[in-house]
């Protein structure tokens, strides 16, 4: 069997096997067909070949694979709670969302980062001159990673919302975190993932004040070396 | 040059993913049933010898799972010969690791392909399939997609992750070994 010089007719026979080629195409390559021998043999090799190839496929069992697939809904809903899990672990790796839930004294300071509770609200707008500026001990005696002075005050502020609150929107009350994801409904995570969405400046990348205390008489090097 | 039927199905096929993400779960059924048998095709001329059924259906939920992130850039089949190639890498490799072996070589792939000896009957195909069974496991992926699925280049291209250029040339590639063998 011997190879026919025009290779771009040759490199369309599979094409015309399976029917792919559009009309000019197909009328090009069977003119050519029927002038070439060696063309002919070799669709009828690919033809063979074909057959071999699907040989002894059994019929697959259509309805258990069907039975097998997941059910759209929890395909979505699934989709959806990696989705808030992804940004509630952006936020608290950004580190000072993270100040929010473990700050000492808050409500949820109890609950931990890690345990995956997370429902997160919209935090009140406040205008800056309506925070309070914690002193720099305020600063250093709080715990790490630390909030922000306006997230924490926003924070302080919040009651905590119920589930209720965040499904029918009313959600202008504060970050904090409550309850499990895989206890919320799906209209609740949606909430959640478009509060999540309209998080402003989330994770602040601003340095905190630093605070280095300095004995008195001692001088320090620029590198505290 | 190619192709108003193969566009068609894939309308149908974008057609039903949209049917299915809206809760239809009917559509899932219909397109289980139009790629169902291309894929095991595929699993055997790849050279799975067993559980090709089980590949097929994994192949599927993989699939259903991450519909959400199919953007319709390539067919709804070739994307799934895409999942369904990387499942069967994978349960290569952990066949692989379980048995303690060195990784298959191309010269070595004859070896795993001897399942479909005993299925295909008559001389002529016996030499076909001995020819196909001879190739390499790149050039006889390829080559199955080509001139078993009818896939152009570039959607091979996209199922093996490779180029078109390189699919091309394992085809014609094949296609030499084969000839040369049956010509012997």
């Amino acid at each position: 069997m011997t190879d026919c010089p025009n290779a771009e007719i040759r490199d369309r026979l599979p094409d015309l096997l399976h029917e792919r080629l559009d009309a000019r195409a197909r009328s090009a390559v069977m003119a050519h067909l029927d002038a070439c021998g060696d063309c002919r043999a070799e669709l009828e090799l690919l033809r063979g070949l074909r057959n071999v190839l699907a040989a002894g496929v059994a019929p697959v069992d259509v309805a258990r694979i069907v039975r097998a697939l997941p059910a759209r809904a929890a395909v979505r809903r699934r989709r959806l709670e990696w989705r808030i899990a992804a940004a509630v672990t952006l936020l608290v790796i950004g580190g000072s969302g993270a100040a929010v839930v473990t700050r000492v004294g808050h409500p949820f300071a109890s609950q931990s980062t890690s345990d995956s509770r997370s429902a997160v609200v919209r935090q009140p707008q406040a205008t800056p001159d309506s925070q309070p500026q914690p002193s720099t001990s305020d600063l250093a005696a709080a715990p790490q990673p630390v909030a922000s002075p306006r997230q924490a005050a926003a924070t302080k502020a919040a009651p905590e919302p119920s589930p209720q609150q965040v499904a029918q929107g009313q959600t202008e009350t504060g970050l904090a975190m409550t309850g499990r994801l895989g206890e919320l409904s799906e209209a609740e995570l949606r909430v959640l993932l478009k509060e999540i969405d309209e998080l402003e400046a989330l994770p602040i990348t601003e340095p905190e004040p630093v605070v280095i205390p300095i004995a008195a008489g001692k001088r320090v090097s620029p590198r505290g070396a | 040059m190619t192709n108003a039927s193969r566009s068609g199905d894939d309308r149908r096929d974008l057609e039903l993913i949209a049917r299915w993400k809206t809760g239809d779960e009917r559509a899932a059924t219909e397109l289980v049933e139009r790629h169902a048998s291309a894929l095991a095709r595929f699993a055997l001329s790849s050279g799975e010898r067993s559980d090709v059924d089980e590949l097929v259906q994994d192949t599927f939920i993989r699939a259903f799972h991450s519909l959400d992130g199919f953007r319709g850039d390539s067919s709804f089949r070739t994307w799934l010969f895409t999942i369904e190639r990387r499942l069967l890498l994978d349960r290569r490799r952990a066949e692989r690791r379980r048995r303690d072996r060195l990784e298959l070589q191309d010269d070595d792939a004859s070896t795993e392909y001897d399942a479909l000896d005993a299925l295909v009957a008559g001389e002529t195909e016996q030499r076909l399939h001995h020819a196909v069974k001879r190739l390499s496991p790149t050039q006889r992926e390829v080559f199955a997609l080509r001139v078993g699925e009818g896939l152009s280049y570039k959607e091979i291209a996209e199922a093996v992750g490779t180029t078109e250029g390189a699919a091309r040339v394992h085809y014609h590639n094949a296609m030499r070994a084969v000839k040369e063998f049956l010509n012997d």
